[in-house]
């Protein structure tokens, strides 16, 4: 039984050993599912860019519109700076970009690089047709099933088509007239039944237009509800709602949810980028605060899927060349954990 | 092993007076009141209890009564000191996510005392579960983080439980006891002057800190009547206990000598809640080696109050050099809208070996509990689920270690298996800053535990 005795000494002895195991393990991760941010600015080891500011996802002279992803390439709408500029239109907010002072804004497609960043950008549109005045701009590209790509725009005189054989292809216009007279800001998604559903901004709010074909639109809903519930007492008021982006996600419950993303003009000279979200693509439950988390006015907000259900968001930030607002490309991610290292 | 009352004695309903007295002091010496919840709670006590799924309260007599049943304390046949490890790793994940839940590793010490004062038996029984990381954690509740209530800051804590129980007649016992648990209120206070221009040189700050960990107590209380050999009825009290962790800090600094800066926070927040408990259960012995115990649990989870910690924060700077918001609110404790459990147990035992030397028990248990909270549609992100866990074990004990041992040595273990059922979270808002979710997984636990049973 001595041996039982010197067994259970090193039964007691290995127990007090396990005791003085163990380490302190992280707060679990935070979840965030429903894409309202706030988003994370991606940084230089994630893009492969060291331009400013944070999350710059592509580096470019001149001024951006913003721009929107689809698949690995990335349309944006750029002008270069004029000569001789005429004097800025003070009424603007103080950080947008004043077009007036830039030359024609033209389409572009720029190809992901090594990392998350955009690179080797090249004219993919230019204003052409008649109504389209002297410049493209406020790119939206879906990619069909058979592989060609639809490019819709918006220029002087509304909204417009183009389409191309591939999402690298040569872009041709469809017909010689806008798609919606007036508007701008297109964006465009799929509605679940074979339909196509597209918002857009025109006269300071967001509209939708339904289509069966994706190519001959009618306005459905001229403005969208998409007030706050309630302002704040410091919160300034909301003037006017512009470049929607739109996607449609399915959530860890096997919800669709339509994310409609869009820019606010406040009364203060501001503007942020902020979301709604729908079922059924109209009625939707506006978000009651922007959806990034910095101080700079954040604009033309498109968003993007990743495959492992991160979403990624392109806008522009504040950013200025010798004083003139030019605006940035830039990217971030929710959750925010995510990385692309 | 359990060891089993064997003895025939006739008994009567009647109780003696000497009884009755001891019975009073030891009831009238457990003042209820509220107090905290502890890892037996979630894991259970001792090898043999888990073993058996926890449906042991009607005929528990080994020093995990101390958790299970006090009364059970006065069945031993004599001294019996026990020491254990068991270790439980959760693979918990919330949308296909692991989730940092970290291991539960705990030593647990048991001991009870039996004295016998004529026909009566008083025990006196000591039990403590002692985790291998920190005898107590708290962690404030962050909205937006999934967050494991049963099985992560809950079971970090020390549990600590002292009973006492009398057998006043053969086939009846009853004990009572309290456990402690430690609240604590934290105190940080800084005073001085903070200069602007080479704060790290020029800054005379000084800083008090108080921290106060001090004990509150619950009561349980139970009884278990053996009429026979081939059954047995138990049921046991376990009160409710509330754990409150209080953070204050106050900074009164005089910036760069133009403006005093007040800062104040206030915090109070629930880190621990234990709800009360009724266990009534029966174990029968069909057949000589074979024993089936039944337990039903009673969880009053609907009294839990708010995790979400109740804060005060006041900023002030005289003169107002600089701009400082008006208010600054601080959270707002909301209501959890736990509701009641009963958790069903089922556990059985047969004696395969049973010789003058070595006797060998094979174990196995089942529980179903569900989970009190609720699904989460709002703001709150308590993901837990309902439990099936499942176990095997064994217990041998020698008996012949004379001269070496005048009693018994017992090795017991066991292995336990717990599915957590994947529940689907759908927020009422579209935009809800966390989003819809999935939470599920396992655990798997083991442990071992060795006792020895003096005569």
């Amino acid at each position: 039984m001595t041996r039982a005795m010197l067994f259970a000494l090193a039964l007691g002895g290995a127990s007090f050993g396990c005791a003085s195991l163990g380490a302190e393990a992280a707060f679990p991760d935070p979840i965030q599912t429903s894409g309202v941010g706030p988003f994370r600015p991606l940084d230089a080891a994630e893009t492969g860019l060291e331009a400013a500011p944070a999350g710059r996802v592509l580096a470019l002279t001149g001024a951006t519109g913003g721009g929107m992803r689809v698949g690995e390439r990335f349309f944006h709408a750029r002008a270069d700076a004029l000569a001789e500029p005429p004097e800025r239109d003070e009424t603007l907010p103080a950080t947008a970009v004043d077009w007036a002072r830039f030359g024609p804004r033209r389409i572009e497609r720029a190809r992901r690089g090594p990392a998350q960043g955009m690179m080797a950008s090249e004219v993919a549109l230019e204003a052409g047709a008649a109504w389209e005045g002297d410049a493209v701009f406020d790119p939206w590209v879906v990619l069909l099933e058979d592989g060609r790509a639809r490019l819709y725009y918006a220029a002087a005189g509304g909204i417009g088509l183009a389409e191309a054989p591939s999402v690298d292809g040569v872009f041709s216009r469809v017909g010689d007239a806008p798609l919606l007279e007036g508007a701008r800001g297109p964006t465009v998604v799929e509605d679940g039944d074979g339909g196509w559903l597209m918002y857009f901004e025109q006269a300071g709010g967001i509209g939708l237009a339904t289509s069966s074909d994706g190519r001959d639109f009618t306005v459905e809903i001229a403005q969208l509800v998409l007030d706050r519930r309630a302002l704040a007492e410091d919160d300034p008021e909301e003037l006017s709602f512009h470049r929607p982006g739109a996607v449609w996600a399915t959530t860890p419950a096997d919800r669709r949810v339509l994310r409609l993303y869009f820019e606010v003009w406040k009364a203060d000279g501001t503007f942020e980028a902020t979301m709604a979200a729908s079922l059924d693509g109209r009625e939707l439950e506006r978000l009651e605060g922007p959806v990034y988390g910095g101080d700079e006015s954040t604009g033309a907000p498109a968003p993007f899927l990743t495959d492992d259900g991160a979403t990624l968001l392109y806008f522009t930030l504040d950013h200025a060349v010798g004083g003139e607002p030019v605006r940035a490309p830039v990217v971030g991610v929710t959750p925010t954990i995510t990385r692309f290292d | 092993m359990q060891p089993h009352d064997t003895s025939r004695h006739s008994s009567s309903l009647g109780l003696r007076a000497d009884t009755a007295l001891v019975i009073a002091l030891l009831v009238g010496a457990i003042v209820p009141s509220t107090a905290s919840a502890t890892p037996p709670d979630t894991y259970g006590f001792g090898a043999r209890a888990r073993a058996l799924g926890g449906a042991v309260t009607a005929d528990v007599s080994d020093s995990s009564a101390s958790y299970h049943n006090p009364a059970g304390l006065a069945a031993a046949e004599g001294i019996q000191l026990s020491i254990g490890y068991l270790s439980l790793s959760p693979f918990l994940d919330v949308n296909g996510e692991r989730s940092n839940v970290e291991r539960f590793g705990s030593l647990e010490v048991g001991m009870i005392a039996p004295v016998k004062l004529g026909d009566v038996t008083v025990a006196f029984g000591l039990a403590l579960m002692l985790p291998d990381q920190r005898l107590a954690r708290t962690r404030s509740t962050i909205l937006n983080r999934p967050r494991w209530e049963m099985y992560d800051t809950r079971s970090q804590r020390l549990f600590l439980a002292a009973n006492l129980a009398i057998r006043p007649v053969r086939w009846l016992t009853i004990g009572a006891g309290i456990a402690f648990q430690a609240p604590s209120e934290l105190t940080l206070d800084i005073r001085g002057d903070l200069a602007l221009a080479n704060p790290e040189a020029n800054s005379r700050l000084e800083h008090q800190f108080k921290g106060d960990l001090t004990s509150i107590r619950y009561p349980a209380v139970g009884f278990q009547i053996r009429p026979n050999d081939w059954v047995s009825f138990g049921m046991t009290y376990r009160g409710q206990y509330e754990l409150a962790n209080r953070i204050i800090a106050l900074a009164d600094v005089r910036v760069a000598r133009i403006a005093d800066l007040t800062f104040g926070l206030d915090t109070l927040s629930t880190s621990l809640f234990g709800p009360q408990q009724i266990a009534t259960s029966f174990a029968v012995h069909p057949m000589p080696n074979v024993r089936i115990g039944l337990e039903l649990l009673w969880m009053n989870w609907s009294a839990h109050p708010s995790l979400i910690p109740a804060e005060d924060i006041t900023l002030g700077l005289e003169p107002a050099i600089v701009e400082l918001p008006g208010n600054i609110e601080g959270r707002v404790a909301v209501p959890l809208g736990l509701r009641d459990v009963f958790v069903p147990r089922i556990g059985v035992e047969w004696t395969a070996i049973r010789t003058h030397a070595i006797e060998l028990d094979l174990r196995a248990g089942y529980y179903y509990e569900k989970t009190p909270f609720p699904l989460q549609r709002g703001i709150m992100n308590f993901v837990d689920g309902d439990e099936h866990s499942a176990s095997i074990g064994f217990g041998l004990r020698l008996t012949d270690l004379r001269p070496t041992l005048p009693g018994a040595l017992a090795i017991n273990g066991y292995l336990q298996w717990s599915h957590i059922v994947s529940r689907t979270h759908v927020k009422d808002s579209l935009v809800d800053p966390v989003g819809d979710y999935r939470a599920g997984g396992n655990l798997l636990g083991a442990g071992v535990q060795l006792e020895v049973a003096f005569q």
